[in-house]
């Protein structure tokens, strides 16, 4: 079985031919970092803009890497949220039409599912799984159960973990994307022997009952200390590294706390979940990643990560998700629509202030 | 020798396709709406080609309207084209929407004057531009208000066509001969232009016409 997947949720155009026997046949990604840059962010309208100009391209070079036709795919399945509206519609109208006309089966994938059982494409692990998804757009955690079978146990309720970074390596003047910018920085401050205290930032939500995640009160009490230490653009390189430190130190022991709290209660409700398994953007950063590494050995568990190129947005994990469901039995989706909001499980109460990363 | 042409439009307040043979629609739905474009696209050209009793092998291109127009309806337009092009291995042919709705108002009869393309832009300003009697631009396209793309025009008689003629009407109430014609874009339109294209072997992928950059401030710098 193969299937083709299409993935443009977000800022990056992808596509990729996965088989049931979990080989990537192809995977390409093209991102629109440049493109966004200078508005320090993503920006709607030029995310679609870019899609349309290179999706059959990258389609094109996908299937002629991968040495196959149209024709020798079993199903093209597409990313149809959530996600920025204008992109998921370049990407499910344009797999919908290679379905149409070229007699195959559409699959509208969930992204958030594409995440979710990406480890069981990098590394065939059994359900059930504890997920922690942190990227620029997701901060939650989920029991990944089977397929289709999802429960949200912690969301953020305001910023996802790669806002943090993004808005905190802003406020540094330590340009866009945030995340690797902020490491890099610490790594720099930790070198030079700075403090990750001194600062006294807040540990967001640490010890609070329930699993729920917040960044925004990080983001505030940075912005207090750039402020008082000279303003934005204004400080001392020593002093924005050690600051750029104490935001991810305090980024990777909230992650911590409430993924331990996410574990604790999985396992407290009788599932008895086979890894801890960590994906997203923000799983890159190698904090983080220690950090979390110590909360599943804690709780007897490995700690899964699958590897960079499927933490961040691909269309692998797309074509994965689709050979999933239709060995579970999915059939045509061409009526499907694309949706910016579309949560795993719907059955988890709404957090306020989320949006889509809920 | 006559094409087989799968002719669409999304890019404004109604979705149409047809399946030509020779600019002739062997079937043909258009669906008015105001959104959901990217819903009954994909469903409606699978009607359309069931109907004609044709298979999309059959096919020599696609023939899609690239506005300008809405940037949604816009894209989802020339996505689906590319798709199908993808798919088929036939080429994706864009039809601009003024040219098309300029042939649109001749195809109900010769004009005796000058023919201004109105589409609306769903803002304030419109999208504009000029054609001669003959259906041959004249100006390049322009996004203006109403009152601003009065004062740009020529004296003497003006055919007003394209979704957004009516909107032009009370910038033009002092005008002497000025007649405003809601002639409908059908996709048999797209499909001769492009078989034309087809002809001089012109094969540019598709891509939509926006006229405007997206809105998006650039950050202000460090005070």
């Amino acid at each position: 079985m193969r299937v083709l997947g299409l993935e443009t949720s977000c800022d990056e155009t992808a596509a990729a031919i996965v088989d049931g026997e979990r080989r990537i046949i192809v995977d390409l990604v093209l991102s629109q970092l440049d493109e966004h840059r200078p508005y320090g962010g993503v920006v709607p309208e030029i995310a679609a803009r870019s899609h349309l100009d290179h999706l059959d391209r990258l389609t094109a070079a996908a299937l002629r890497q991968g040495g196959m036709t149209l024709g020798e795919v079993d199903a093209i399945a597409a990313t149809a949220g959530p996600g920025l509206i204008g992109g998921l519609l370049v990407g499910v109208t344009f797999g919908k039409a290679l379905a149409l006309a070229s007699g195959k089966r559409f699959l509208a994938i969930n992204h958030l599912e594409g995440h979710a059982l990406s480890p069981r494409l990098s590394d065939g692990i059994a359900f059930p799984y504890l997920l922690l998804l942190v990227s620029g757009g997701h901060c939650q955690t989920l029991l990944v159960a089977g397929i289709g079978r999802y429960r949200r146990l912690g969301t953020t309720v305001d910023d996802a973990a790669g806002e943090a970074f993004d808005k905190g390596a802003k406020l540094l003047g330590l340009g866009y994307p945030g995340g690797p910018a902020i490491e890099a920085a610490a790594a720099r401050a930790e070198a030079a022997g700075a403090d990750p205290t001194q600062f006294a930032l807040p540990r967001p939500m640490l010890g609070r009952p329930g699993c729920d995640f917040s960044f925004s009160g990080l983001k505030t009490a940075l912005r207090e200390r750039v402020i008082a230490l000279g303003g934005i653009g204004r400080l001392g390189e020593a002093d924005r590294d050690a600051l750029a430190l104490a935001l991810q130190e305090a980024i990777a022991a909230s992650l911590a706390d409430r993924t331990a709290r996410a574990l604790a209660r999985a396992q407290g409700e009788g599932a008895a979940p086979t890894a801890l398994v960590v994906a997203g953007g923000v799983a890159a950063n190698r904090r983080i990643r220690a950090s979390l590494a110590e909360v599943a050995r804690s709780a007897g568990l490995p700690m899964v990560a699958p590897p960079a190129s499927l933490c961040t947005d691909n269309a692998a994990m797309i074509a994965w998700a689709g050979i999933e469901r239709l060995r579970a039995g999915a059939g045509d989706e061409s009526l499907v629509a694309a949706r910016p909001r579309w949560p795993l499980d719907p059955d988890a109460p709404k957090a306020v202030g989320a949006g889509v990363k809920a | 020798m006559s094409a087989t042409i799968l002719a669409f439009d999304s890019a404004g307040a109604a979705v149409s396709a047809a399946l030509c043979r020779g600019g002739v629609a062997l079937a043909a739905r258009s669906e008015p709406m105001e959104r959901g474009h990217g819903e009954r696209l994909l469903p409606l050209l699978k009607a359309v080609m069931a109907e004609a009793a044709t298979g999309f092998d059959a096919l020599d291109a696609i023939a899609v309207a690239v506005g300008p127009g809405r940037f949604t309806g816009l894209r989802i337009g020339v996505a689906a084209a590319r798709g199908l092009a993808l798919a088929t291995g036939k080429p994706a042919i864009g039809i601009g929407s003024f040219e098309a709705a300029a042939a649109a108002a001749l195809a109900e009869g010769p004009a005796r004057s000058a023919i201004l393309v109105a589409i609306d832009s769903r803002r304030e300003e419109l999208f504009v531009q000029l054609f001669d009697r003959a259906g041959e631009a004249v100006g390049a396209p322009l996004v203006a208000t109403p009152d601003a793309i009065a004062a740009t025009l020529p004296a003497g008689a003006l055919l007003v066509t394209g979704d957004g003629a009516r909107l032009m009407e009370r910038a033009l109430a002092g005008r002497g001969d000025v007649r405003i014609l809601a002639a409908a874009l059908r996709p048999e339109i797209l499909a001769r232009r492009a078989e034309a294209a087809l002809r001089q072997g012109h094969m540019e992928p598709a891509r939509p016409i926006y006229l405007r950059a997206p809105d998006a401030k650039l950050p202000a710098p460090p005070p």
